[in-house]
């Protein structure tokens, strides 16, 4: 399992690539959150293009990092799934709770227009 | 017009102490009326459900409950959507007992909300009186009403059920906990086939789950393993034997256990070797399940999956055969 982290347009972008599972779900977690705590943006997109496999616990990660994003204020986007983690997301039916995307850019897109949207009002 | 028609108009009436009668259609004041119970319209004299407020909750509908709290259809001064929020049982508002596992259950739910398996947490806390926790509202049928209805399920609809459960327990393993009351009464399946398990009130650390509870048995015996009657501690296979009965159930109609008292069901539980077998109780069911469900609810712990991933990964490869036969090989 691999994780890079980094930030584009004050946006942060975590890349999963590898296996996310009951193995590697406490490193994934520790690292995303160390990371996330010093952050200035509370906003962050997934790039899970080069994950190809989750299971449950690895489910139950993301959903523990949501949480502590949502803590901050923050707002989580999903993008570019592989088919099999796709599959245990449709199976659960994880997308009540995740914001998913087909691509990257579409979710920065997504953030783009709430930041152009707000500064209309 | 209903209680749980117009949410709009339903909702302002609340807020200004009314509600609509079912039967006149009369306003009719809160103020006048003890609530949670059901109340006489002064006008019509039809018996209605009485409405309270709970923070920003509004209570209209009774949901279930037993000794340790109530739950009610609710909703939210803040927010659309309805809720179901739990309060302490009318006889029991100021026993510390009874207070204490609510705010332990509202602890343990806060600490696994969200996962999108589960009825999650939105709020909870003390208010006009009440301690409450307000939860996600799952608009759907509970599993044992489901299988009472249609006898039993598909195979295929139990994989996925089987799959959806499975991660909620995985979930609620990594945060450190054992749901520790997984059964059908449990369960809620909405109408887009989505499952989601509630009810946190046994929930048990990890390490308490370790340490024998001596008389203090706690769970449905139909469902709960055998070691929690045995005292030997309970782990992750625990939580995979009880899912695995589950879904005996839901796939047959029946429960694996067929006796009626408690006792006979605790005697068959620590049976080493168990009487049933595959070649019988699970001879109408597809091979690969029947050893999947075979494997989960074995009384020897040593002798179940181990882990949630095992589980997950044999119900997916059935699953997948179903979808596209040709995979199977």
């Amino acid at each position: 399992m691999d994780i890079t982290m980094d930030q584009h347009d004050g946006i942060g972008l975590v890349n999963l690539s590898g296996m996310l599972t009951s193995d590697t779900s406490e490193f994934v977690r520790a690292r995303v959150q160390s990371w996330y705590e010093q952050q200035d943006s509370p906003n962050v997109v997934f790039d899970l293009s080069r994950l190809d496999f989750m299971d449950s616990t690895g489910l139950g990660v993301l959903m523990a990092i949501l949480k502590m994003i949502n803590e901050k204020s923050g707002q989580m986007r999903i993008a570019s799934m592989q088919k099999k983690p796709s599959t245990l997301l449709s199976i659960t039916r994880a997308y009540r709770v995740l914001d998913i995307y087909d691509t990257v850019d579409a979710a920065f897109a997504s953030f783009q227009k709430q930041i152009d949207e707000t500064k209309a009002e | 017009m209903s209680l749980f028609g117009k949410r709009e108009s339903t909702l302002e009436m609340l807020v200004d102490g009314k509600f609509v009668c079912t039967e006149c259609n009369k306003l009719l004041h809160l103020a006048n009326y003890t609530p949670l119970v059901a109340g006489q319209c002064e006008h019509c004299h039809k018996v209605n459900f009485i409405p309270m407020k709970v923070g920003d909750f509004f209570l209209i509908g009774p949901l279930g409950g037993g000794g340790m709290g109530a739950v009610y259809r609710s909703l939210s001064v803040n927010s659309t959507g309805e809720y179901a929020v739990k309060v302490l049982p009318r006889s029991g508002l100021t026993d510390a007992d009874l207070i204490g596992n609510l705010q332990s259950e509202a602890r343990v739910a806060n600490a696994l909300s969200p996962h999108p398996c589960l009825a999650n947490l939105v709020d909870s806390g003390f208010a006009d009186g009440e301690h409450y926790m307000a939860m996600e509202f799952i608009k759907g049928e509970r599993l044992d009403s489901q299988i009472e209805r249609l006898s039993k399920l598909p195979e295929f609809d139990v994989l996925l059920i089987g799959l959806r459960l499975l991660s909620a327990l995985a979930h609620i393993y990594s945060c450190g906990y054992l749901f520790r009351d997984m059964k059908p009464q449990n369960v809620i399946v909405s109408a887009d086939a989505g499952a989601f398990l509630f009810d946190f009130g046994i929930c048990m650390s990890l390490e308490d789950s370790l340490i024998d509870h001596g008389d203090t048995i706690v769970g449905s015996p139909i469902y709960f393993p055998p070691e929690r009657i045995l005292g030997e501690g309970e782990r992750g296979c625990s939580e995979i034997y009880s899912l695995g009965m589950v879904l005996y159930f839901a796939i047959s109609g029946s429960n694996y256990f067929t006796a009626k008292e408690i006792d006979a069901i605790a005697r068959q539980h620590v049976r080493n070797a168990r009487l049933s077998t595959m070649e019988h109780k699970l001879k109408d069911i597809s091979p690969d399940i029947a050893t999947i469900i075979d494997r989960m609810i074995r009384r020897p712990m040593d002798e179940r999956y181990q882990t949630f991933a095992e589980v997950e990964r044999d119900m997916t490869r059935s699953l997948q055969t179903r979808l596209n036969p040709a995979s199977a090989a």
